[in-house]
């Protein structure tokens, strides 16, 4: 038997800065103002509250959205990637993961200079004569701009995935496919997208979560909330309802759980080893 | 049999194929012609442009001129996916997301044919490469030898008129590869169709194939069947690459007689020649009592190699290995007979026996008053007469060429053969500018990149025979 003693700081750890906290979450959802055991978030969450319904599918439409455009713009991206000589691979990686550097808050403050009215969009398409003078994008403030928000600031995690597995891919199962009668396109469908399969779902999973419960993309560039905002004000000041945002932030996570479980359906061939 | 009328048949015709890569030639204008139904092998040491070959005919590499002919119609705009081969890889390549059942049935999917004959025809291939039962099994589960049956049977099951194999066996250990070789053998009887496969495993080449392809740094030294290749090689390089041999440098004074090991043998060929190599293999050397031998020696050891002793022999200053089932005492003075038919002369790879290098004079001297001359951008001393501006022609001994480190030599260049000559090694190197022959005892690897140097005085005008006024 291998020891299990290592693994006990690690279990502390988690106990305090997972079980617990989750555990303190889990009691206030299930509590009033009072310390009281109610059912009374969740009824407002699912039956009562109509905004907050409506604004969980809105988030929950949004995320989705997102994830389906970046996985469309990432899989080019990873495929022509991983077919670069391994010098250019490192430089485009390097560059994929540039603007991470930069704080999140400030790259979404960018896009605003970018996208507002007389904003560089504005003068650009100006100048290029697809706007008139005076007019402005019609972009900015709506649930485009959060989109494109959201798609830019979570590429990278979609297309390093990706790249991952097929870059990991030998030059000899493309041969073979060839070889046996499948024309480019066919190699893609039939070899390349089965074996990137995981480095697919890792890649929902990583743009998906964080898109479902994303906050200050939403406000800033379409002036309205998403799951993230609101959860997050339930929070804040004295006006807030910690309890609320307890039940909604487990709602929202039981959602995401669910999605993962069914993503990581399509995944269950994990034995495929890539020599 | 509808396909008795293609016997023999040309399927392939490789039509001065010339193929490099980053200024290096790998093929350098190779023909070749490859009959139907035949087991055809490429062999030749790593770098002689064998796999090159094979991928220009599968489609992967197109050549940089030259033209693959497939059953007469030329190939090289065809793409991978509509030509009528299929390859056996190297490392296999099998779908590692698909099965054994998947696997095989791919190449048939990807054409569309109807399911239940896809079953029909993958067990049946199955069985064929003794698979039988493993369907359901991932290609990871399987062993070496299994995943190489899978690899045969997803190429095979395709039914392509050539099925080209790229050193399939390669990665098995010993035992495997000769249950193999056999297996190999009775598929190529039992699908009927044409192989072309890719070795530097001589005996595996010996063994499978009905015509050999002997291939030396991008061009193809001998075509012929592993008889040929073996009892009558084109030249030593293809005596030493092929079975193992005593390689000697000889003379033919005239019909019938060649002299080398210091003594003159009889033997069967004609055409007297000044320079010539000759071959004799150590299982055709007779070992008799020292009077009746052509030449006599020490045994300098005796090895036991199971069905028969190898002996080394010094005769003169000639080492013979001699394979015969009888032993002979290390230190004990044998005579050696070679039979007439067994003694193979060959031409010299080498176009002349010393080194001859076209110079410039340049007009300086040097202080002891010698002429400088100029070759190939380095200039020597050489007391050659002459004037400035004159080409004088200049002789170096392949002795007195010496082997070094590639930065430390006057020139550098690729070792393009490493022959072993009974006492030493014969060597030809590709500089620059020029071929270089070498006797040397320094073992050194053909594709090594070395330097040479040597001594300026060594130099020498040839002796004025009538060639100047």
């Amino acid at each position: 038997m291998k020891s299990k003693k290592p693994l006990i700081p690690y279990l502390i750890w988690m106990a305090i800065f997972v079980v617990i906290p989750l555990g303190m979450i889990i009691v206030n959802a299930f509590t009033d103002k009072s310390g009281a055991f109610t059912l009374e978030n969740l009824d407002r969450i699912f039956f009562k509250d109509p905004t907050l319904r409506y604004n969980f599918l809105n988030s929950l439409r949004v995320a989705l959205i997102s994830t389906a455009l970046c996985l469309v713009l990432a899989y080019p991206i990873a495929l022509i990637m991983a077919r670069q000589k391994p010098s250019t691979q490192r430089l485009l990686h390097f560059l994929i993961m540039l603007p991470m550097w930069m704080n999140f808050v400030l790259r979404i403050c960018s896009w605003l200079l970018v996208l507002q009215p007389d904003g560089i969009l504005d003068v650009f398409l100006r100048n290029v004569g697809i706007l008139s003078p005076g007019e402005s994008n019609p972009v900015y403030m709506t649930e485009t701009a959060v989109i494109l928000g959201i798609v830019y600031n979570y590429l990278p995690f979609m297309i390093l995935p990706i790249y991952t597995t097929v870059a990991k891919i030998p030059q000899s199962l493309y041969e073979a496919g060839a070889d046996l009668g499948c024309s480019r396109w066919k190699v893609l469908c039939k070899i390349v997208f089965p074996l990137s399969v995981p480095g697919v779902i890792s890649g929902l999973t990583m743009v998906f979560v964080p898109a479902m419960s994303s906050f200050v993309i939403s406000m800033k560039l379409g002036g309205f909330a998403l799951m993230g905002d609101i959860i997050d004000n339930y929070y804040k000041g004295t006006g807030g309802d910690p309890h609320l945002g307890a039940a909604v932030s487990i709602v929202l996570m039981f959602f995401i759980i669910l999605s993962i479980a069914l993503m990581n359906r399509f995944d269950k061939d994990d034995d495929v080893v890539l020599a | 049999m509808e396909n008795t009328a293609r016997e023999g048949s040309v399927l392939v015709r490789l039509e001065q194929l010339c193929k490099s890569y980053d200024g290096e030639q790998i093929l350098k204008s190779v023909d070749l012609t490859i009959k139907d139904k035949q087991f055809v092998t490429l062999l030749g040491p790593s770098g002689c442009g064998k796999t090159t070959i094979l991928r220009c005919i599968a489609g992967f590499e197109t050549p940089n001129s030259g033209t693959v002919f497939f059953e007469g119609k030329p190939m090289n705009d065809v793409p991978p996916h509509l030509r009528p081969v299929n390859t056996v890889f190297q490392k296999y390549a099998l779908f590692p997301h698909l099965n054994v059942f998947d696997n095989v049935a791919f190449g048939l999917r990807i054409r569309k044919v109807p399911e239940k004959e896809i079953r029909k025809k993958v067990l049946n291939m199955l069985a064929m490469v003794d698979l039988k039962g493993y369907e359901k099994r991932p290609v990871s589960k399987l062993s070496g030898g299994q995943q190489q049956r899978v690899a045969i049977a997803r190429a095979l099951v395709n039914m392509p008129r050539l099925l080209l194999l790229d050193e399939p066996l390669g990665a098995l250990d010993l035992k495997l590869r000769k249950d193999m070789q056999l297996e190999l053998r009775n598929i190529h009887k039992q699908a009927d169709t044409t192989f072309l496969y890719v070795t530097h495993d001589q005996e595996e080449a010996l063994t499978m194939s009905d015509m050999i392809v002997v291939m030396k740094s991008g061009t193809i030294q001998q075509i012929g069947s592993p008889q040929d290749v073996y009892n009558e090689p084109a030249n030593a390089f293809v005596a030493d690459f092929i079975g193992e041999a005593n390689i000697f440098d000889a003379a033919m004074p005239r019909d019938e007689r060649v002299v080398f090991s210091g003594a003159e043998f009889v033997c069967v060929d004609k055409k007297p020649a000044r320079l010539v190599d000759v071959v004799v293999r150590p299982e055709d050397v007779e070992v008799v009592s020292p009077f009746d031998g052509t030449v006599a020696g020490e045994v300098l050891a005796s090895l036991f190699k199971g069905v028969h002793y190898e002996m080394t022999v010094q005769v003169g200053e000639d080492q013979w290995i001699i394979h015969s089932t009888r032993t002979c005492k290390v230190g004990e003075v044998v005579g050696l007979r070679v039979a007439p038919e067994n003694i193979h002369v060959m031409k010299k790879m080498f176009p002349t026996s010393e080194n001859e290098v076209d110079a410039v004079i340049t007009g300086k001297t040097d202080e002891t008053g010698k002429n400088i001359v100029s070759f190939d951008g380095e200039e020597f001393p050489v007391s050659a007469p002459g004037e400035g501006g004159q080409t004088v022609t200049l002789t170096l001994s392949p002795d007195d060429i010496e082997l070094c480190a590639e930065d430390e030599g006057v020139f550098s260049g690729v070792l393009d053969s490493v022959v072993w000559k009974s006492n030493h090694y014969e060597m030809i190197l590709v500089a620059q500018n020029r071929r270089w022959l070498i006797r040397s005892q320094v073992d050194e690897q053909a594709g090594a990149v070395v330097g040479i140097r040597f001594d300026p005085a060594k130099l020498r005008v040839p002796q004025a025979g009538g060639e100047e006024q």
